[in-house]
């Protein structure tokens, strides 16, 4: 029923017709709704998938193992046989690849999950009880943050040496103060709102408090951190394997990729292309599946 | 009648960069049961931050708020949330804000039963919760929408059965209609007298529209920068308006009557806000009448005739 | 009547997104006299605000479109004018006020400047002349003109109005639409901001449609009045016809929900039900399901524009011959 009918409210009316039964309107799937009517964060998602499938089926997709030298065809330009060519070893690229997809989504994985309980965890504390705890705990942050994240990184690992809990550790510590940063804002602004107060009105304690109203209102925006962050991750494991203070050889890094073919460029560029196209459709996958996550989460703020 | 509310030289000021914040500036009134005052003023008056202090959401600088002869303002935190949270409630103005987004109308209405009474079984309080929808006129099927879902007139009605869900004695509502459009008021402005007069219940009902605090009040009171300037019962201050700026208020305000071509006082200059005020009369920079006695004094709240407090040096001369 | 500046013809809009179309506004005829002030009323969702940025070409793209009808300022029609026509238009014909001043003015200028970019933009002159015109129109609004070097945080939100006031007559537009100008504000400088556009109205003869919520402002500041339900416009008359004589049924039901300051009501009128959702509008009477005057006819079909005394129309079957049938 309308007053006048035009083509759009028929068109709306064909789409509700083929739908079977109206869907419940909670908060998370309206925003599920904007997620859904946004293309590049669409694609985003889809890439983000894509790679997680390679890495869990990696040993299925991959045509060759990730270590093994064959001395008969080094260093070869991508073939039919090998897609991505073969480095100064033999070894296939597109296999190495393959098998990088696992090390570094898991290790960002990690990376972030280990940054988000200490620096999201003090955030959230400073953000919460405000006054001196707040003052203190940003102060601290505030001291991590003059060192640059990968100087930080590269003294964590130079003293406790190379290795994958090594690694997740020095990202830990220099991504600590943009965690707790982003995590108290958030907190913040929820603290601030009136449905705070009107629940402080009718008795709720302070733990129900966090748990049951500010978490949950503050976690969109934290999520859109934490997939932010993935790409951070990815990122600065890849420069500290390519300058050497990551993961040691011949673990299939994208970054230790890039290292490897750092030598041959000049005469094999594709050895470092692959790997380093890998790593930014990483980041940018996860980089427009943040943004669109940003913009279902809290339509406002753009 | 008895008192159920008595406050006593209320302050509460703010320290801010620029100085002390006069907020709330020795405020002295009582409320009797099943009567409701009217707190009438502009934005920046204190007349929220006094409704914030009497149900502590905010901590009082000095002064006392007897609750049955209790004081609940100075008494502890702890003390005051155990014993007499549930009997004084309060209803927000905005009721898009007030209200936790990812919490369903149900859900909402739920969590003051169950934070309130610890241990209640499950079935029994999502039936109270139901119960107090039924109350405030909220139709079952919206049980399990979201605010958003909502319009503002329902979403205030989730607001009162939040606050009347824990049987309360005194409500302080805080412009519960300010947002609402003129016709959604009225079913909450008939709302709130019907739950007065079944309930016996007791507001402090702030507003800064005044045709509606003369429609639902007993009392009256004006505030201006911080302080009370004149009190009195809701008729007398439309039939015998004393201070010169609650003349201008009521001037002020547009009638919707073409014939009417009322004398309309036009103050001049805007509200400052009341940091480390002068000790002089708060409203003498904008008074058409002022004189040298108001810059030089400030005026004390004093009863004029039988219930009607006036706070200016001349009031005399205003009376009818 | 005297001559009609801006006269808008059975204008629909519609809001269309993939889930939804907005029914904002159903076939409105009004017709504003020069020099006159239009009061616009009706609650949030009536179609007020649409009414207005259809008039300045400012519905949001993509989602605003104009269905049918025109808009047409002496004589020509807006809705027919380009993009970059229809910004010659606005400012300099065509001024609009928005009820938050805070966002309408821009921080990191000074005000005098804001003005003076105004005068410059549409009337070709030197930037000293423009200045001096920029402090003549602050005197005007009440506002020291020495006070030009000043950013807006430096002024209250009375006067940050009054700055809003002064760039939109900065052209001595013909038209201003004042978009609940006031209900930011406080009372008494609500009286201030009114007496100063009623006193500014008079002295330029400038053409106005105000629109608000509040009958009190219209009963004092306008000479027509046209009550909005549900994007149509459900009552119009001049003032006087409308309130002493309203003959809609919401217009009743209206003035009886307020409050009122001279007579005692125990209980106040209530309008049942919510206003009526623009994006689910009936086929017949939209105030037909909050009517407690309806018959069967006014669930049947869309009720047209009815005369009742010169000048005074409203959309309703009780003034047609075939109420009396049902």
């Amino acid at each position: 029923m309308a007053k006048m009918h035009t083509p759009a409210m028929e068109k709306i009316e064909r789409k509700n017709a083929r739908r079977k039964k109206p869907r419940r309107s909670t908060p998370s799937y309206e925003a599920w709704k904007r997620f859904k009517r946004n293309p590049t964060a669409l694609i985003g998602l889809v890439v983000v998938i894509l790679l997680l499938l390679v890495a869990i089926f990696a040993p299925l997709i991959a045509p060759y193992d990730y270590q093994t030298q064959d001395f008969l065809s080094m260093s070869q330009k991508p073939s039919a046989a090998h897609l991505f060519g073969t480095d100064q070893l033999g070894r296939d690229i597109f296999s190495r690849c393959i098998y990088g997809a696992r090390y570094s989504l898991v290790i960002a994985l990690f990376c972030t999950i280990a940054a988000f309980f200490s620096g999201g965890l003090l955030g959230i504390i400073a953000g919460y009880f405000g006054g001196k705890v707040d003052t203190i705990i940003m102060r601290i942050m505030d001291i991590f943050q003059a060192i640059p994240m990968i100087m930080m990184a590269m003294c964590i690992v130079a003293v406790l040496g190379n290795g994958i809990p090594q690694l997740v550790a020095a990202i830990m510590f220099a991504s600590m103060p943009t965690m707790a940063r982003n995590n108290r804002a958030a907190i913040l602004r929820v603290r601030g709102s009136d449905y705070i107060e009107s629940s402080e009105a009718i008795g709720v304690g302070q733990v129900a408090m966090i748990v049951k109203h500010m978490i949950p209102n503050a976690v969109g925006v934290m999520v859109i951190y934490f997939v932010g962050f993935l790409a951070v991750s990815i990122m600065m494991m890849s420069s500290m394997s390519y300058i050497g203070v990551g993961l040691a050889a011949p673990t299939p890094e994208w970054g230790l990729i890039l290292n490897d073919g750092k030598a041959y460029m000049s005469q094999s560029p594709y050895m470092m292309v692959f790997p380093a196209v890998m790593i930014m459709i990483t980041c940018f996958a996860f980089n427009l599946m943040g943004d669109g996550l940003r913009d279902a989460f809290d339509p406002k703020m753009k | 009648m008895a008192n159920l509310i008595e406050v006593k030289n209320l302050k509460k000021y703010f320290s801010t960069p620029r100085g002390m914040l006069h907020a709330v500036d020795n405020v002295t009134f009582n409320i009797e049961k099943g009567k409701t005052i009217g707190i009438v003023g502009e934005s920046g008056c204190g007349k929220s931050t006094l409704g914030k202090t009497l149900m502590r959401l905010h901590n009082p600088t000095s002064g006392e708020v007897l609750y049955k002869g209790a004081d609940i303002a100075s008494m502890d935190i702890k003390d005051f949330k155990k014993n007499y949270r549930s009997n004084i409630q309060m209803i927000f103005q905005d009721p898009y804000a007030s209200l936790d987004p990812r919490m369903s109308v149900l859900q909402l209405i739920e969590e003051p039963i169950k934070v309130n009474n610890k241990g209640m079984a499950k079935a029994e309080v999502t039936k109270k919760a139901k119960e107090m929808m039924e109350l405030v006129g909220l139709a079952k099927r919206l049980e399990m929408s979201y605010p958003h879902e909502l319009d503002g007139g329902r979403r205030q009605r989730i607001g009162v059965a939040r606050a009347l869900s824990l049987n309360p004695e005194f409500i302080v509502c805080d412009e519960p209609v300010s947002a609402l459009d003129v016709s959604i008021q009225a079913q909450i402005l008939n709302l709130l007298q019907d739950l007065q007069r079944d309930r016996g219940l007791t507001y402090m009902f702030i507003t800064h529209d005044m045709s509606v605090v003369k429609h639902i009040s007993d009392d009256i009171a004006v505030m201006y920068l911080g302080q009370m300037i004149e009190k009195c019962p809701a008729k007398e201050i439309f039939k015998n308006t004393i201070h010169p700026y609650s003349q201008a208020l009521l001037s002020a305000i547009p009638i919707p009557d073409v014939h009417l071509k009322k004398e309309r006082i036009v103050l001049k200059g805007e509200l400052t806000s009341p940091i480390d005020p002068k000790p002089c009369c708060r409203f003498a920079a904008r008074c058409p009448y002022a004189k040298d006695r108001c810059l030089a004094e400030e005026p004390k709240l004093r009863e004029l005739k039988e219930g009607h407090s006036v706070a200016c040096h001349f009031a005399e001369n205003f009376m009818h | 009547m005297s001559e009609n500046i801006l006269e808008i013809k059975d204008l629909v809009v519609h809001y269309e997104t993939d889930e939804e179309v907005v029914e904002a506004v159903n076939n409105i005829n009004l017709e504003i006299g020069k020099g006159q002030i239009l009061g616009l009323v009706g609650e949030t969702g009536a179609g007020k605000t649409t009414t207005a940025l259809s008039i300045m070409g400012l519905l949001p793209a993509k989602v605003g479109h104009v269905i049918q009808g025109s808009i047409k300022l002496e004589g020509e029609d807006l809705l027919q004018k380009s993009p970059k026509a229809m910004r010659e238009v606005r400012g300099k014909k065509i001024s609009m006020i928005f009820q938050d001043p805070m966002t309408a003015l821009n921080p990191v200028k000074t005000v005098g400047d804001q003005i003076s970019e105004v005068i410059l933009l549409h009337d070709h002159c030197s930037k000293a002349e423009a200045l001096k015109r920029a402090q003549d129109m602050l005197a005007k609004v009440g506002i020291v003109p020495e006070r030009y070097k000043d950013y807006p945080h430096q002024f209250s939100g009375g006067m940050k109005q009054r700055i809003v006031i002064a760039i939109a007559l900065a052209c001595e537009p013909e038209l201003l639409i004042a978009d609940e100008p006031t209900t930011a504000l406080d009372v008494t400088i609500q009286a201030q901001i009114l007496d100063m556009m009623r006193k500014l109205q008079k002295e330029k003869g400038t053409s106005m449609i105000m629109i608000t919520h509040d009958l009190g402002i219209v009963a004092e500041m306008c000479d027509h009045c046209a009550v909005m339900y549900g994007g149509e416009i459900v009552e119009y008359g001049t003032v006087e016809q409308i309130f002493d004589n309203p003959k809609h049924p919401y217009t009743k039901a209206l003035y009886r929900s307020i409050p009122s300051l001279d007579q005692d009501v125990e209980r106040l009128h209530v309008i049942p039900g919510m206003v009526s959702d623009p994006s689910n509008l009936p086929s017949y009477c939209t105030f037909c399901d909050r009517c407690e005057e309806k018959k069967g006819i006014c669930s049947e079909k869309d009720p047209w524009v009815i005369d009742v005394e010169p000048g005074h129309w409203t959309k309703c079957f009780q003034y047609t011959p075939e109420w009396e049938g049902k």
